[in-house]
């Protein structure tokens, strides 16, 4: 097939196909009900660090689990949840809405928590940075 | 007598139909209210992948054309271009694809070429399109030679190649269940293939085929679909980006990481380039067998189970 019909094919058809998922939104993103959700979500996808205690944040898309093996953080990512076990060094960001944190990942190398009041933000970072100070929980 | 074959090039002419499949599922499942999920971020990323595959075929093609046309000059045959021919070909270069396929989950190497695949936790229509852009420097293309010195020509190699990769493109959806049971004995089917893309601990490294299943049910690789076990899609640790450039090469990066990393003998560089995924040389990751291993120890109950 000539490059002239395949590219402006494949160009339109993906915008095409965006456009209307975007306008259907066939599947609400994920938020996490109650700290009992978070728990069943991380706990089932980390076996070897159990969650001990979850601190959701006010719009219920961020979890911060404290584990025996250190943090993690259960995030939705769309309409779906990722999970991270920081057991290696990150960095952690004051950013406006929020904190950031900085994974040095490639997989998921900047993870940003809407965090709007000031308490809930100052509890998240002293968890975060507890293990940095203090060794593992 | 077969020097200036051709055959079209199917793949690209399919793109129109690739399309119509994914508006009618999403349709479908927009109407039906189940059938499967779709998220844009996901879709986007699916779709991009796929056109990145369409050119880095453009690309480096030629690399692995110049190889096929090389060995051809080496056959032992030329056997002919008849349908009978066009057949076996096909079946035989099903046999080729579940081997690399199964080399893309046992060997890093070439897992880090097959891993965007599977980095979607979605599966449906547009998962079929995120296919590698780096398949090329997997180097199994060797995986053909076999075939190209029986006499196999390379375009009709080409050719059952793409019928190949068109047959697996409709098998990703949650929108078809089971199919009648001559033909989940014998074919690949949406069921088998959302094994294939499990992450629970029983499905891992199940379910290589392409078009025939019957290579898993020979080779023991084959595992049905539980009813009391929902398959879960994406990877062991699933990706927190939908950047494309990230899904592309992140295994690659992770690899020569390791491979790099201070301190290791030359065998431990070598391993992390082919030893299973999730290999590590003071054993602190987990591959497929410990993740088995470690769930057979939270359910001894399952043990005996297809895949465990």
């Amino acid at each position: 097939m000539p490059l002239s019909i395949l590219l402006p094919l494949v160009v339109f058809g993906i915008a095409g196909i965006v456009l209307l998922i975007r306008l259907m939104r066939p599947t609400p993103p994920l938020v996490f009900t109650d700290e009992d959700h978070a728990r069943t979500i991380w706990d089932h996808r980390n076996h070897d660090a159990l969650s001990k205690e979850i601190i959701l944040n006010s719009a219920k898309t961020h979890a911060l689990i404290e584990t025996a093996s250190g943090p993690g953080l259960l995030w939705s990512f769309g309409v779906d949840p990722v999970t991270r076990l920081l057991d290696h060094p990150f960095d952690l960001k004051d950013i406006k809405t929020g904190l950031r944190i900085v994974t040095h990942d490639f997989t998921a190398p900047n993870i940003d928590i809407p965090l709007p009041e000031a308490t809930s933000r100052n509890r998240w970072t002293a968890i975060l940075e507890r293990p940095r100070l203090e060794g593992p929980l | 007598m077969t020097a200036n074959l051709t055959y079209p090039d199917i793949v690209n002419y399919a793109v129109p139909g690739f399309i119509v499949a994914i508006l009618i599922e999403l349709l479908w499942i927009k109407w039906q209210g189940r059938g499967g999920r779709y998220e844009t971020q996901d879709a986007l990323t699916s779709l991009l992948m796929g056109a990145g595959n369409v050119a880095s075929g453009i690309l480096l093609g030629f690399i692995a054309w110049g190889f096929f046309t090389w060995i051809w000059q080496f056959r032992l045959f030329d056997l002919g271009t008849s349908i009978w021919i066009v057949g076996i070909c096909f079946v035989l270069d099903d046999l080729r694809y579940y081997w690399v396929h199964r080399f893309g989950h046992r060997v890093r190497w070439v897992w880090a070429s097959h891993v965007n695949h599977h980095s979607s936790q979605h599966y449906n229509l547009t998962t079929a399109l995120r296919q590698t852009w780096t398949g090329t420097f997997t180097m199994m293309m060797i995986v053909r030679a076999p075939l190209l010195l029986l006499g196999f020509h390379p375009a009709m190699l080409l050719f059952v190649g793409g019928l190949n990769l068109i047959y697996q493109f409709w098998i990703h959806t949650e929108a078809i269940d089971k199919l009648p049971r001559w033909v989940e004995a014998i074919m690949n089917t949406p069921s088998h293939h959302r094994v294939h893309h499990g992450r629970n601990a029983q499905y891992l490294d199940a379910n290589y085929a392409g078009v025939f299943i019957i290579w898993d049910r020979m080779f023991g690789t084959f595992v049905p679909e539980m009813d009391d076990e929902k398959v879960e899609y994406g990877l062991v640790q699933n990706l927190g980006t939908f950047n494309p450039l990230r899904v592309a090469f992140h295994e690659w990066i992770g690899l020569f990481r390791d491979v790099f990393r201070p301190g290791l003998t030359l065998k431990h560089r070598l391993l992390y380039a082919v030893a299973p995924p999730g290999w590590s040389h003071d054993g602190s990751r987990d591959t497929s067998e410990t993740i088995k291993a470690k769930h057979l120890d939270r359910h001894p109950e399952h043990r005996g189970q297809p895949g465990l």
